[in-house]
């Protein structure tokens, strides 16, 4: 459906590889459509939306706000159902949230009343894994998003870029197939968002993790996604799927870089009439 | 540095203090004052003779004993009642009904049918004290566990806990900063209907009676002796509760009492 409108859009740009095929994928979003009434209206958020991710691909989801992509998100991990389609990983359907999609949410939701290190072991507790190996995990994943030191720090006591890196760890201790990332760096400064970009990129390739990342900014897309699922305003519709080819490891450089203006302008072409269609129905 | 700070203010709301009773005193020195308002020395002095008399300690006992009998049952009976409402809705609607009809009565209204049961006794006066206990306590958990962030509780459902691991370790705790808020306002109002039950009836002793008579036969030091130790003691009480609350709430500690 949106298939045609997508090619005749990006017909100057690499396109999307043609659907995996085999156990090499490992999301499948077929046809999801959701609605809610709101009063007496029926309200349409997602339209017949169908994502496919491989694994161990960096899956970025861009779109005007109200777009219905952090719904989408939501759908994928289990914590709201579809009106219709279906939604697989790993070729199991998805009935409810699950350890194998890990979700980070777009304000850190960190337990205040733990330490940085319980609150990243956790998960791990509920799985019943003994504490102090549990403890020797979450230093690990500490270290690994930077972190070392401020194991006994509360959430309180950290930044809010800090604070996101801690719960992207304790998202890791799931040991998640999926990564699912509802504008994680949103609420961040500009400077900081930078600089987590960056970290996650180090994380992503360290871990060799999945990972669908929803945000509304298209440099952020295109810098960390392999592949850039554009969706149209409410109902969210997908209006393309662009794959990213800049070189990785990628570094701020990339994004000085002539390719990364052109996926850039592409995109926000798409994009604009949506922001501004948007924009004048919240009016 | 934080620590200069947290001196810094707690020496201006110090002198501060001490400026205001200096002023109290010149103003009683200057014959500024009426015969029944004495100067803080004067209630130092009342203190000293209603201990003299042997009654201060007995009756500050006697008011502690009621006080913190009513306080301990009003208050952890409301809080476990309003964290059950606020995980069941059945709970939620038998609970919410009855305690906004009966919230707004003043319930020292109920001392004089309370007594004609019991009589006018230690027990009534603890049972009215606690049933004015139960209600900030029941409506900040309620509030609490009502009003807990969602996505925590998505979190919870990622990791995979079960229903009853999610309730003792976040919701519970997430409601925490509210609970002891509730039970703060309810050790306050302990004190009050401390007072009042004090003030009415047969048997009534304790520091509320210390002032009657202080009150009755012209005896002010009395009288402000009885005042003294209530806000001496209410005082005190507060600022426990406040330090074990700030030390149980680690991370919460803004959210709990204020600050950090």
């Amino acid at each position: 459906m949106t298939s045609s409108r997508a090619e005749q859009r990006s017909a100057d740009l690499p396109q999307a590889a043609a659907p995996s095929s085999g156990n090499d994928k490992l999301l499948s979003v077929r046809d999801v459509t959701k609605a809610f009434s709101r009063g007496a209206r029926r309200v349409v958020a997602l339209d017949g939306v169908t994502v496919e991710a491989r694994r161990g691909e960096f899956l970025t989801v861009v779109g005007p706000s109200g777009c219905g992509k952090s719904t989408l998100l939501h759908i994928i991990g289990g914590f709201e159902t579809a009106t219709s389609g279906d939604v697989e990983v790993d070729g199991k359907p998805v009935t409810g949230a699950g350890r194998d999609r890990g979700m980070v949410f777009q304000k850190a939701t960190l337990f205040p009343w733990m330490s940085i290190e319980r609150n990243v072991a956790w998960p791990l507790d509920v799985a019943g894994v003994g504490k102090s190996d549990a403890r020797d995990r979450a230093r690990e994943l500490l270290e690994l998003v930077g972190l070392h030191g401020f194991a006994d720090a509360y959430p309180g006591e950290l930044s809010g870029g800090m604070q996101q890196r801690a719960a992207l760890a304790r998202t890791l201790a799931m040991e998640p197939a999926l990564l699912l990332m509802d504008e994680p760096f949103g609420a961040l400064d500009a400077q900081t968002r930078e600089l987590m970009q960056e970290e996650l990129n180090r994380i992503w390739q360290e871990s060799g993790t999945t990972v669908v990342f929803i945000t509304h900014d298209i440099n952020e897309a295109v810098f960390l996604g392999d592949r850039v699922v554009v969706m149209s305003g409410r109902p969210g519709q997908v209006i393309d799927d662009v794959r990213i080819e800049l070189p990785r490891p990628r570094s701020a450089e990339t994004k000085g870089s002539k390719e990364f203006g052109d996926y850039h302008l592409h995109l926000w072409s798409l994009l604009r009439g949506e922001a501004a269609k948007a924009e004048t129905v919240r009016r | 540095m934080m620590a200069a700070v947290i001196e810094r203010r707690w020496l201006a709301s110090t002198l501060f203090l001490v400026l205001l009773l200096a002023l109290w005193q010149l103003a009683g020195a200057l014959d500024a004052l009426p015969d029944y308002i004495l100067t803080p020395s004067a209630v130092v002095a009342g203190l000293g003779e209603a201990h003299r008399e042997g009654r201060l300690f007995p009756a500050a006992r006697k008011s502690m004993f009621r006080l913190l009998a009513g306080f301990a049952i009003g208050s952890s009976v409301g809080v476990v009642i309003g964290l059950l409402a606020g995980v069941s809705r059945v709970a939620e609607d038998l609970a919410d009904t009855v305690v906004s009809l009966t919230y707004p009565l003043p319930k020292i209204a109920l001392f004089p049918i309370v007594a004609v049961w019991l009589g006018f006794t230690d027990r009534a006066r603890i049972l009215v004290i606690a049933i004015s206990c139960f209600y900030p306590s029941f409506i900040n958990a309620l509030a609490g566990t009502r009003g807990i962030e969602p996505r925590l509780l998505w979190v919870a459902r990622n990791a995979g806990a079960s229903r009853f691991r999610a309730f003792r370790q976040v919701v519970l705790r997430a409601a925490m900063p509210s609970v002891v808020t509730g039970v703060r306002i309810s050790l306050a109002l302990a004190f009050i209907l401390t007072y009042a039950t004090e003030s009415l009836g047969a048997g009534r002793g304790g520091l509320g009676e210390l002032i009657e008579i202080g009150q009755d036969n012209l005896r002010y030091p009395l009288m402000w002796a009885g005042i003294a130790a209530f806000a001496l003691l209410g005082f005190a009480a507060d600022q426990l509760w406040l330090r074990l609350s700030g030390r149980l709430l680690r991370g919460q500690r803004v959210e709990a009492i204020g600050r950090a």
